[in-house]
């Protein structure tokens, strides 16, 4: 499997050549367009035009084609894949993060609950203690 | 003394101390909250754009391959062919197969492109909201509120405690029972102990965002980066080939014009340009470096590195602002797509 660097380079190759062609047909349309007469195009100039435009519909077809094919092969490198396993091992690990902080938050809330029911309960026997201290001392 | 009003007297000082201690020293973690947030929406938005490139390359895929069924060109020509599709077969589906080169087949409609490339950056959106879910996890205001219920309940209880003591040494059953809430009471020293939330939720960002033999998070965004580059480079073709075409068409008609025709024409040939000169400048790159320097500034600062806070800030501004602007170019190509 091609790393993506190969894959770009190989990209890299092929659209210089496609830019060079593309450059080709350029300079021939202007070579075309410094020769009109100021009536318009002979229709020579026309035809002419016409198959560069055609010429020109090719690089371009040709050049969305290696794009489909180099975005394809990048999305397939083993580089992708790998990035993405990495990317999951680190997501794993900040989940782990985050459940540690939602257990600190959990534990907050029991020992504030259990802190509260301590306060109550001991009120409550407080209450009876001083019931049992005024019985157990009569005047 | 008793030995129960020691202790909740001691009890009543540690707490509060820690609870100054522990709880007065927050806001390191807040200073984040906004570079975190930022980076949190912005590679939701590079998701989104991706997924438009993805879509708009995948839709070429597709044309290509349709127009290979008729194309006069014999070294691109396809015939459509089935695969399985009998009874006993596991699946059905219909390939296009090229006539000079049979082990070339196509699936269709094609698979999406970029799916493994979606995948990575879903990955990277979870790394972010991940990070955001860590600023966001209960502040230091909200375990200040229940620190202080907790601290108001035991100071009550302290009170009770005493006054038990003072009414009679035979509530010692009472007082027995009393004791066995103890505990409780001591683990929320403990708790206050090991959880200053600040410190916890900064080390947490910390050890997320750290690089260790295995994995450096810094790293692996700046590679996906160069990579969602590339693809998104690459995305564009399709838009600026026809954009080139129409260009050429306009300038066509311009220059093969007779001199008294030729202003008439002019609007449509700058209109033309001007549209090609829009998707050429299109910051599809610069997005994604963007995204990998707003990201490793972003981590220095947390990892109290080089980069500061506000470099990170602007860092993560500037990716803001250039993924907002690649997903409306997406967008708007994606609309003249839909118009055709």
């Amino acid at each position: 499997m091609a790393t993506r660097s190969q894959i770009m380079q190989q990209f890299a190759t092929a659209s210089a050549a496609l830019s060079a062609s593309e450059s080709e047909i350029k300079a021939a349309r202007q070579k075309i367009f410094d020769s009109v007469p100021d009536s318009g195009a002979t229709p020579q100039q026309e035809t002419n035009i016409q198959k560069l435009r055609g010429a020109l519909g090719d690089v371009l077809d040709a050049r969305n084609r290696l794009a489909v094919i180099t975005a394809d092969q990048l999305d397939d490198s083993d580089d992708v894949k790998e990035l993405a396993s990495q990317m999951k091992q680190i997501n794993a690990s900040l989940q782990d993060d985050l459940d540690d902080l939602k257990g600190l938050v959990d534990n907050a809330e029991q020992i504030a609950a259990a802190a509260k029911y301590i306060s109550q309960v001991t009120a409550s026997v407080a209450q009876l203690a001083a019931q049992l201290a005024s019985v157990a001392s009569p005047r | 003394m008793h030995r129960n009003e020691i202790r909740t007297g001691a009890l009543r000082t540690a707490v509060v101390g820690l609870a100054m201690l522990g709880l007065g020293a927050c806001g390191s973690v807040a200073n984040f909250e906004k570079p975190i947030s930022d980076f949190q929406t912005a590679t939701t938005d590079a998701q989104s754009a991706l997924q438009t490139a993805s879509d708009t390359l995948t839709e070429n895929k597709k044309n290509q391959l349709l127009a290979d069924l008729t194309t006069d060109k014999q070294g691109l020509r396809r015939k459509a062919e089935t695969e399985g599709c009998q009874s006993t077969s596991k699946s059905c589906v219909v390939v296009l197969v090229k006539l000079s080169d049979e082990s070339d087949k196509e699936p269709f409609p094609p698979a999406p492109v970029l799916e493994n490339s979606l995948e990575l950056m879903g990955q990277i959106v979870l790394y972010g909201e991940n990070l955001f879910a860590i600023v966001k996890a209960a502040t230091a205001d909200q375990i200040e509120t229940k620190t202080n219920e907790a601290l108001a309940s035991l100071a009550a209880t302290a009170d009770t405690v005493k006054g038990i003591n003072g009414v009679s040494e035979n509530v010692a059953g009472a007082l027995t029972t009393i004791q066995a809430y103890a505990a409780p009471a001591e683990q929320l020293i403990d708790f206050l102990v090991d959880t200053n939330i600040e410190r916890t939720k900064l080390s947490a960002l910390r050890h997320a965002t750290k690089t260790t033999d295995e994995l450096d998070p810094t790293q692996i965004i700046k590679d996906a980066a160069v990579i969602f580059a590339d693809e998104a480079v690459l995305a564009l073709t399709p838009e600026k080939s026809r954009l080139v075409a129409a260009q050429v068409d306009a300038e066509d008609a311009y220059q093969l014009a007779s001199v008294s025709e030729k202003p008439a024409l002019l609007t449509a040939m700058v209109q033309s340009s001007e549209a090609l000169d829009k998707a050429l400048k299109a910051p599809a790159q610069t997005t994604f470096n963007a995204m990998a320097d707003a990201h490793t500034k972003m981590v220095e600062a947390i990892q109290g590195g080089e980069a500061t806070l506000p470099e990170a800030i602007a860092a993560m501004n500037s990716f803001v602002a250039k993924v907002k602007e690649l997903k409306s170019i997406y967008d708007s190509f994606k609309a003249v797509e839909a118009s055709n």
